[in-house]
């Protein structure tokens, strides 16, 4: 079992288990256990099974940002990550998988691009009307669902994760703030004493209009798709971790700092006894403490920052880990269920540091999440190394690390001034507090890699599997084409291949999209034919008079056939009519618009068809 | 006391090859006012030599820059990004068909194929330009050229030369815009159709819709107008439905009202307009430089003369199936 015992320092034993309650279930054929508190991806990550399955050549990481939807025998699927695991359920993975005799640890899916989910296309199972929708529970969400409750409003809250509090138990306090978790308890005890909250965990945010939300929802093991019908939105959605690009950056083994943070916290989950972290923030450093505490041999830390300052630096370096500054990752390639490693110098690009560890942490640098915020129609725009909101949306605000707020209180605080902010009222000034540059060395860039062979090089985590180009590597196919995450808009600004002005119409054109296309049966309004278009009339001036030409009692001549003089050149220009209508029925020939003048001066023409030319004659109407 | 013989303003392959062939072909120096643009932004238009012309003499001028042009890629060393392809038009009004129909037969006696289809016509072998594929080559051609690029104006040069739609709208305001000129709303959308085009450029002119097929197997569908958006675009597509959309951006376009293009310039400025030559205006760049040099042949001038703003459009008036425009 890949978990950590109980008692881990940090409370890392996993918060959210019950490890008096240990359940079983299938998945795929095999037998995966866990506790009740775990969902199906972590019972599956602590069983051992870190793998999704190949994309191309390449072992892809099962983590919380790329998974394959599950379902039981009769339900619809539903996503690993936010499906609490069940004793004695039997499940599958869904997606193409490749025949194994023995399994190992991989849902062995040939991954090529992922499949849209089918709630976002599904028929809403309930409706139901809001004062204020707020979208996403951490720290933001909570206290904007405090304000605009204390207000009088009624307030549905959703929050996508089996969690409130968000990410803010990872970052910390800042100082001698109160923490995060003590934060988090008196928030949501206020709420639970406040008429009219409704909140919601396990709820997926999937699209928003004009006030129109769709939440995909898991309720008893079961998915169902709510229509919210709010008056006003707060979307306090966070920020994503962005991905280091560099070659194996997905391999199983490779994870993200938050989601290893939460995966230790919430349930204990952990991969084999020694880690590596890279970072390019103190948050890292954070994290590479806790792990140390809680019995995980923390090989290195290795950071973009030559010689970074912070406490957490400090006390790392206190507590004996080995800290090496300057470096990239650079590559990571299997090495049986470890991981070999190697580091660049951030400046040259050259190898300078090799390593072997059963995981790398990383803890990249962060993007506001707006995802939502784009699909409901807002901009973007690229600022200090992020993607950050542009423009404003009726009744809908942004609040906390999505606004781009960073701290505990200032997070907290704009979820307060977004409901002001929506209902009209002043709102509270909301000030970021930081540790001073001089204490703290800012985090550094979104960490790239040289271009090198090996596993592909992802621009993000999730389902987009965006792959970095590497001469003479190709990634494979993805027929199932997922729009681009802000990670990967974020990412190839990084590389080059985007131009920062337009990151931000980048990100709208492929983040919002629009709604899949169904069939129409549109056509134009009828419009009864004109006698002469403007265009006829200027094509050919005075051609007003209807001729009836014919070359024999058979021949038809196509409308739009050029006429000519049969002494004229065939060109184009020289052409002085063309065939306007088809012939009255029973005849042959065409019916061609004449200039009056011509008629007294010609009388033998040569009208070109597909066919060829062909020499024509006014009928003599009998 | 101005820096330079001409300012060519917008981004893509009009302005680029207009900028320069004037520096190349006429010894003009030049400024480009154009402001970068991304590869992976959706393409605002098609670079395609078909003019969507009745007359013949935009027919005659397309070919004539067609074979111009041949020699300036031979010249450049341009290779990829150019191709042939069938492009399929269709008609929905009896006036469109008709003038379809009478287009198609130009194109026939100017050397295409062309074959019948569903409402309308095919016209093979096409000539179209990747025009993001070859920016970066025509970038370097600029340089080498010694052609100045700068992403904003303003700037100081003898004549001015507004050379794309957003340059337009940014050039001139609503009431310095002559009459023929409309602005329009545009939406470019990038969609996958498992099933392709039946051609692979397909043109839907009474529905405002064009779509081009694209390597990777998707479709890149330009929509003029803001009504109905979604529904027309469905109604070209074969299905199946429902079908996703990978990308989308709305922008505004400029047309004429009146379909026939709009070259000279306005009157007591020293700024020249090009509009409405639709995707066809990358091919007529040679044309508008030796217009810009006052250098035309006299057939070009004397189709310049009937382009320009200050005459009555009512003889030049083309194919126009009633756009829609902003008000």
């Amino acid at each position: 079992m890949n978990r950590l015992p109980a008692d881990a320092a940090h409370g890392f034993g996993g918060m959210a288990l019950d490890r008096t309650r240990p359940l079983r279930f299938r998945l795929d054929g095999r037998s995966v256990t866990g506790f009740a508190g775990d969902t199906v991806l972590s019972a599956v990550l602590a069983s051992g099974i870190d793998a999704a399955g190949r994309f191309g050549a390449a072992p892809l990481a099962l983590s919380p940002s790329f998974a394959p939807l599950v379902a039981g025998r009769a339900g619809t699927p539903l996503p690993m990550a936010r499906l609490p695991a069940v004793d004695r359920v039997d499940l599958r993975s869904v997606g193409r998988r490749r025949f194994a005799f023995r399994h190992g640890p991989s849902l062995d899916q040939v991954i090529a691009g992922v499949a849209d989910a089918p709630w976002l296309t599904a028929d809403a199972d309930e409706t139901l009307a809001t004062d204020v929708l707020v979208v996403g529970g951490g720290l933001a969400g909570l206290a904007a669902a405090e304000a605009a409750a204390r207000a009088g409003h009624g307030v549905v809250l959703a929050e996508r994760r089996p969690w409130m509090g968000g990410d803010a138990r990872y970052y910390g306090p800042v100082g001698d703030a109160a923490s995060p978790a003590e934060v988090e308890a008196a928030l949501l005890e206020r709420l639970a004493a406040l008429p009219g909250v409704t909140l919601w965990t396990h709820s997926e945010v999937f699209a928003l209009a004009g006030g129109l939300a769709r939440v995909h929802r898991i309720v008893e093991e079961r998915g169902r798709v709510v229509a919210i019908t709010a008056a006003r939105v707060v979307l306090a959605t966070g920020s994503v971790e962005r991905l280091p690009v560099f070659a194996g950056n997905r391999l199983p083994g490779v994870v993200g700092a938050i989601a290893a943070y939460h995966l230790a916290k919430r349930y204990g989950v952990r991969r084999g006894g020694t880690a590596i972290v890279a970072t390019g923030s103190n948050f890292g450093y954070r994290l590479a403490l806790r792990l140390h505490d809680a019995g995980i041999a923390v090989a290195r830390i290795v950071d973009p920052r030559v010689n970074p300052q912070s406490r957490f630096v400090d006390f790392a370096k206190a507590s004996g880990l080995t800290l090496s500054g300057g470096l990239v990752p650079a590559r990571a390639a299997e090495a049986g269920r470890a991981l070999d490693l190697a580091f660049a110098d951030a400046g040259t690009g050259q190898i300078s540091l090799t390593l072997t560890a059963d995981r790398l942490i990383l803890a990249g640098a962060l993007q506001p999440d707006l995802t939502l915020w784009m699909r409901a129609g807002g901009g973007t725009l690229w600022q200090e190394g992020q993607l950050r909101p542009r423009g404003t949306l009726e009744h809908v605000a942004l609040a906390g690390a999505a606004a781009g707020w960073q701290s505990l209180e200032a997070c907290a605080a704009s979820g307060r001034a977004a409901v002001a902010t929506l209902f009209g009222r002043p709102a509270a000034p909301v000030a970021d507090s930081g540790i001073d540059a001089a204490f703290e060395t800012p985090p550094a860039a979104a960490a790239i890699g040289p271009a090198l062979a090996g596993a592909p090089a992802f621009l993000d985590t999730g389902a987009s599997l965006i792959v970095r180009a590497v001469p003479g590597a190709s990634a494979p196919r993805t027929p199932e084409t997922q729009a681009p995450a802000l990670g990967d808009v974020a990412a190839a600004v990084a590389l080059g291949l985007i131009l920062p002005a337009d990151a931000g119409a980048v990100a709208e054109e492929r983040g919002a999209p629009g709604a899949d296309l169904v069939r129409a049966n549109w056509a134009p309004a009828p419009r009864p034919a004109s006698d002469m278009p403007a265009w006829l009339a200027a094509r050919f001036p005075g051609a007003t008079v209807r001729v009836h030409l014919v070359v024999d009692g058979r021949r038809r001549f196509g409308r739009g056939a050029l006429v000519f003089a049969n002494t004229a050149p065939p060109d184009p220009a020289a052409a002085i009519a063309g065939i306007a209508a088809d012939p009255p029925a029973g005849t042959a020939g065409g019916i061609a618009l004449l200039p009056e003048a011509t008629l007294r001066r010609i009388d033998r023409y040569i009208v070109e068809t597909l066919e060829g030319p062909a020499p024509a004659r006014r009928r003599e109407t009998p | 006391m101005t820096d330079f013989d001409c300012a060519v303003f917008g981004t893509g392959l009009l302005p680029t090859l207009l900028a320069g062939i004037l520096a190349s072909r006429h010894g003009r120096k030049v400024v480009r006012v154009s402001r970068r643009r991304s590869a992976q932004r959706l393409p605002r238009g098609l670079d395609l030599a078909l003019p969507l012309s009745v007359h013949p003499m935009s027919w005659r001028l397309v070919r004539r820059g067609e074979a111009e042009l041949a020699a300036l890629w031979a010249e450049i060393g341009l290779h990829k990004g150019i191709s042939e392809g069938e492009v399929g038009l269709v008609a929905d009004r009896p006036d469109s068909a008709a003038a379809l129909d009478h287009l198609a037969h130009l194109a026939l006696g100017y050397g295409h194929q062309l074959r019948r289809m569903d409402n309308g016509w095919a016209l093979r072998r096409v000539l179209r330009v990747d025009a993001d594929g070859l920016a970066e080559r025509l970038a370097a051609w600029l340089d080498r050229l010694g052609v100045a690029t700068v992403e904003a104006g303003p700037v100081a040069a003898a004549l001015t030369v507004l050379a794309d739609d957003a340059a337009l709208l940014d050039g001139l305001d609503a009431a310095q815009r002559p009459a023929p000129l409309a602005a329009t709303a545009m939406t470019a959308s990038l969609v996958a159709a498992p099933r392709g085009l039946p051609v692979p450029v397909q043109l839907f002119p009474d529905r405002g819709v064009t779509l081009a097929q694209r390597g990777d197997g998707t479709v890149l569908a330009l929509v003029s107008g803001a009504e109905a958006v979604a529904a027309r675009l469905a109604s070209c597509l074969a299905g199946p439905f429902p079908m996703k959309r990978l990308a989308s951006a709305r922008y505004r376009g400029v047309i004429t009202r009146d379909g026939a293009p709009l070259v000279g310039r306005l009157r007591r400025t020293k700024t020249v307009v090009v509009a409405g030559l639709g995707s066809a205006g990358a091919f007529l760049a040679p044309l508008l430089a030796r217009l810009v040099a006052d250098a035309p042949e006299p057939d070009e001038k004397r189709w310049a003369a009937a382009h320009h703003p200050a005459r009555p459009r009512a003889p030049v008036a083309d194919f126009a199936p009633m756009p829609e425009v902003e008000s």
